[in-house]
């Protein structure tokens, strides 16, 4: 028998069913991605294992013990499944120190001493020996969902539930936090995990869960989802989820607000700061200097342009198009709008040493393709 | 004294503005501080009524005792006269008359004339609203009627009654005592609500209770062999009392009319003249009867009367103790019941949530007087609970609802987030809301509660509604002895000041150690 099984699992809310049809086995020791588009289930398939909802209907075995059951012990059966939740979700009104200490003095029974000793143990495994005292609204996001993983540590789960660790975090704050969870999935610990960091899930799970419309959609090791999924919906999410797409508009441009979704996307991507900062520069360009001349111009106004980025291969290049349909039906010749891109190209080159150029074999005029890197 | 008077003619002068109205009620009782020195043991001197024919009356405010509606029989001989205010009691109407709030108040000759020998700032009226009978009241239909009947008609007939008149209406203070209950009483006990403020019919006076129609009562009951229990209160609340059942009999020189003889009984004890009082036009002769010897006499014996005479300090020392019980107890009672509340809710059981909804709306809104006299009248009726257990009740449910209201609300506002983590540890949904939900709701509602147990400590000051002797009482009753107001509500403002500053503070030590944020870094139980 396997460590989890999930048989027939059904979630239904009034006017929603988030999950339809759930079934899987998880062995002890693997460490499993849930992907897939938002909306589709992965959050309620996690809250169901420790059954922070109930479901509808289907069966969830943990160590053979069906959850659902009315007279399982819950409580009980928590203890061996620890959570990670998106929020941190520490308590306030305890020191950081006694945030771990809590589970195992009241619930396991440990002698205070003894858990404040691996409490302490704990927090220098995430780095966090100095911030022992502290409260938890004194942490950044990423030290509080350090701390919230050595809570769940502390209680010694047979398996751990991360729901979207990372989401609520500061770019920044992404690697701290993924860096600690790599270490425990290398430690054996049998983890299941939603996100969207697709680095992430392909360099350390041994299997991604790749979930669409409620149900588990495809199952496999991450070579088999990354680079040869068996189905369109995942080749299409895999692919929409290494793209960037934002639309320029004119006269009300908000840049800060692109600059931070670009480098949300980077950092997501693991994408290296030299390509990145070309992308960047060449977004720039074009968005600050080039097109909103050009509109002023011919007097449009609304979305001018439409910028998709790939990167079709592991993080080394990125493709760029620019589609300025918008543009060319007020009147712009499509030579106009070429004429922008040399100087782009020749700025690339000087400052960063990376190449962008036009790529052949767009039969679309109103569409612009730089290839970078 | 003279600077009192200028201040009264000017607000004479300008009594439409808001704030001269409002510095009145302010001079009126620096006033009555002062009216002793000008008072003078006689009646028949020169003064004149200001208003002396019903004409006068068109447009003038007149006052009513609660509890004695004689507005038809005003209105029937001045069909204009300008507003009719009710007032609780004889000498919150006085302090009315002398602070120029109403210009004639309703009373009966007896206590007009004595109200008279002691100020000379007011008249009787010339003209009577005639003559009633006045008596002793019991509940419809009680077999004390005819009893009590037979004994005072025969008191009247026989000349005693007269000699009682004298006695109590007369200016010899050292005679107006009343005879000891030393009967065996086998017929039994009976309960008498008696109107404390009625000097010389029914008062209270030496801690106990005085007057012609107690004696009369008295003279009764020895020969009936009943004890009596008299039970102080103002004359709206007698009147309740008797149609409630709350009392067996109720004395007060209650006037005998024919509305009221559909719902209550009446033995006859007197006839009496209805009055009307006056202010007197100024009377230089009386002004000048008042000593050179300064405030500070006239403050010194002030403050003899109201603490120190026949010990009345121990009315404020009882009425603080009442307060202090009823706040305390309706608090934590209230509080207990707020937080059960909570707990119910919690469990989610709908019909459960439901009733708690509609209890906390309900008490919610509506006015705290409402709800005592509900409960006191209607719901308790004729079971023999006391007042102040009365007053427990309606306060803890008042503040019941408001306390589970505000718990409530800070339970709500923790981020659910909490509530999960706790629950995804292994922690049953009991040890969650006590270890995890309830410090940090605690946080945010202790300080809301905090100053609504201090409103609740003011709001107890309502009490004195169901006849309890709160300090807001014990204030009024001192304030009917003296018929003075200023020091009686000085001292009262005063200690619920202080009452309400030491529950502030108590309330702050309790908020200061429930706040997690200033508890000192360490871990109870490590060594760091």
């Amino acid at each position: 028998m396997s460590f989890i099984e999930i048989q027939h699992l059904r979630k239904e809310y009034p006017g929603i069913v988030p999950l339809k049809d759930v079934n899987a086995t998880i062995e002890r020791g693997e460490v499993i991605s849930i992907i897939g588009p938002s909306g589709t289930g992965k959050s309620t398939l996690l809250r169901c294992l420790n059954r922070l909802e109930t479901p509808t209907s289907g069966r969830i075995l943990i160590d053979g013990i069906d959850m659902c059951d009315s007279s399982t012990d819950l409580p009980a059966m928590r203890r061996k499944i620890g959570m990670v939740f998106q929020s941190f979700n520490l308590f306030e009104h305890m020191l950081v120190v006694e945030n771990i200490m809590y589970g195992p003095t009241k619930l396991l029974g440990m002698d205070r001493q003894e858990a404040y000793d691996e409490a302490l143990r704990l927090l220098g495994q995430v780095g966090l020996k100095d911030k022992a005292l502290s409260f938890p609204n004194e942490l950044s996001g990423g030290q509080k969902q350090r701390v919230a993983i050595a809570r769940s540590l502390a209680m010694h789960p047979e398996v751990i539930l991360f729901d979207e660790p990372t989401s609520a975090l500061d770019p920044g704050m992404v690697s701290e936090v993924l860096s600690v969870m790599r270490d425990l999935a290398v430690e054996g610990y049998t983890m299941l995990v939603v996100t969207h960091e697709m680095r992430f899930a392909r360099d350390v799970c041994s299997r991604v869960f790749f979930m669409n419309e409620g149900v588990v959609w495809e199952a496999g090791p991450p070579e088999q989802i990354f680079d040869n999924p068996q189905k369109a919906e995942t080749f299409g999410f895999v692919f929409r989820v290494r793209s960037w797409e934002w639309e320029l508009t004119y006269p009300d441009y908000d840049h800060p607000a692109m600059e931070g979704s670009l480098s949300t996307f980077f950092s997501r991507q693991l994408v290296g700061r030299k390509l990145a900062d070309a992308c960047l520069h060449v977004v720039e360009e074009l968005s600050v200097e080039r097109f909103p001349s050009i509109a002023r111009r011919v007097g449009a106004n609304g979305t001018i342009a439409t910028y998709t980025l790939h990167m079709p291969e592991n993080g080394e290049k990125a493709m760029l198009e620019v589609d300025c349909h918008s543009l060319v039906e007020r009147g712009v010749r499509p030579e106009e709008l070429w004429h922008g891109r040399d100087a782009v190209s020749d700025a690339l080159v000087e400052g960063y040493a990376v190449r962008a150029s036009k790529r052949d074999g767009s039969n679309d005029p109103a569409v612009l393709v730089y290839e970078i890197g | 004294m003279s600077i009192a008077e200028d201040l009264v003619g000017h607000i004479r002068r300008h009594r439409c503005s808001l704030f001269t109205f409002s510095l009145a009620v302010v001079v009126a009782a620096v006033l009555v501080v002062f009216a002793p020195t000008r008072a003078i043991a006689s009646n028949d001197d020169a003064r004149t009524p200001e208003l002396t024919s019903w004409s006068d009356l068109s447009g003038k405010k007149v006052g009513l005792l609660a509890g004695a509606p004689f507005e038809n029989k005003v209105r029937e001989r001045c069909s204009d006269v300008g507003e009719i205010l009710y007032f609780s009691s004889m000498s919150d109407m006085l302090t009315a008359l002398h602070g120029n709030k109403i210009d004639a108040l309703v009373n009966n000759r007896a206590l007009a004339l004595l109200t008279c020998n002691r100020y000379d700032d007011v008249a009787i009226f010339p003209e009577t609203l005639g003559k009633f009978k006045m008596g002793i009241a019991f509940p419809k239909g009680s077999k004390l009627t005819l009893e009590f009947s037979k004994i005072t008609e025969r008191l009247q007939s026989d000349g005693t009654a007269d000699k009682l008149w004298d006695k109590w209406t007369g200016s010899d203070e050292s005679k107006k005592t009343v005879p000891e209950q030393d009967w065996a009483g086998k017929s039994g006990t009976l309960n008498v609500a008696t109107c404390q403020s009625m000097e010389p019919i029914t008062y209270l006076g030496d801690g106990q209770m005085l007057g012609y129609d107690i004696e009369t009562l008295l003279i009764a009951a020895k020969e009936l062999d009943y004890k009596l229990n008299f039970e102080p209160m103002e004359l709206a609340d007698v009147v309740s009392y008797i149609q409630s059942g709350k009392a067996d009999v109720g004395n007060g020189s209650i006037l005998i009319s024919d509305e009221r003889k559909q719902v209550m009984d009446f033995a006859i004890t007197h006839d009496n003249d209805l009055v009307l009082m006056v202010r007197a036009t100024a009377n230089e002769a009386s002004s000048s009867g008042a000593s050179g010897s300064g405030w500070f006499d006239s403050i010194a014996s002030s403050f003899y009367k109201t603490f120190v005479k026949d010990n009345r300090w121990m009315y404020i020392v009882r009425g603080l103790g009442v307060t202090a019980i009823i706040t305390l107890c309706s608090g934590l009672l209230g509080a207990a019941l707020g937080f059960a509340a909570v707990l119910i809710k919690r469990r989610g059981n709908r019909v459960a949530c439901a009733i708690i909804g509609c209890y906390e709306g309900l008490m919610n809104r509506m006015p705290i007087v409402v709800v005592l006299l509900t409960l006191y009248y209607v719901i308790f009726g004729s079971l023999e609970v006391p007042g102040t257990v009365v007053a427990i009740i309606a306060f803890t449910l008042a503040f019941g609802a408001t306390a589970g209201t505000i718990m409530w609300n800070a339970v709500q506002a923790v981020d659910p987030g909490q509530d999960e983590a706790s629950l995804a540890l292994g922690f049953t949904e009991r040890q969650t809301f006590f270890g995890v939900i309830l410090p940090q709701a605690a946080r945010r509602f202790m300080p809301l509660l905090s100053s609504q147990f201090v409103n609740l400590t003011k709001q107890t000051s309502v009490v004195g509604y169901i006849a309890v002797m709160d300090l807001t009482r014990a204030a009024d009753v001192i304030r009917s002895l003296t018929l003075e107001a200023f020091f009686p509500l000085f001292c009262v403002a005063a200690i619920y000041f202080v009452l309400c500053c030491l529950i502030a503070a108590a309330m702050g030590f309790v908020i200061q150690k429930i706040d997690y944020e200033r508890k000192p870094r360490t871990v109870r139980g490590v060594k760091l």
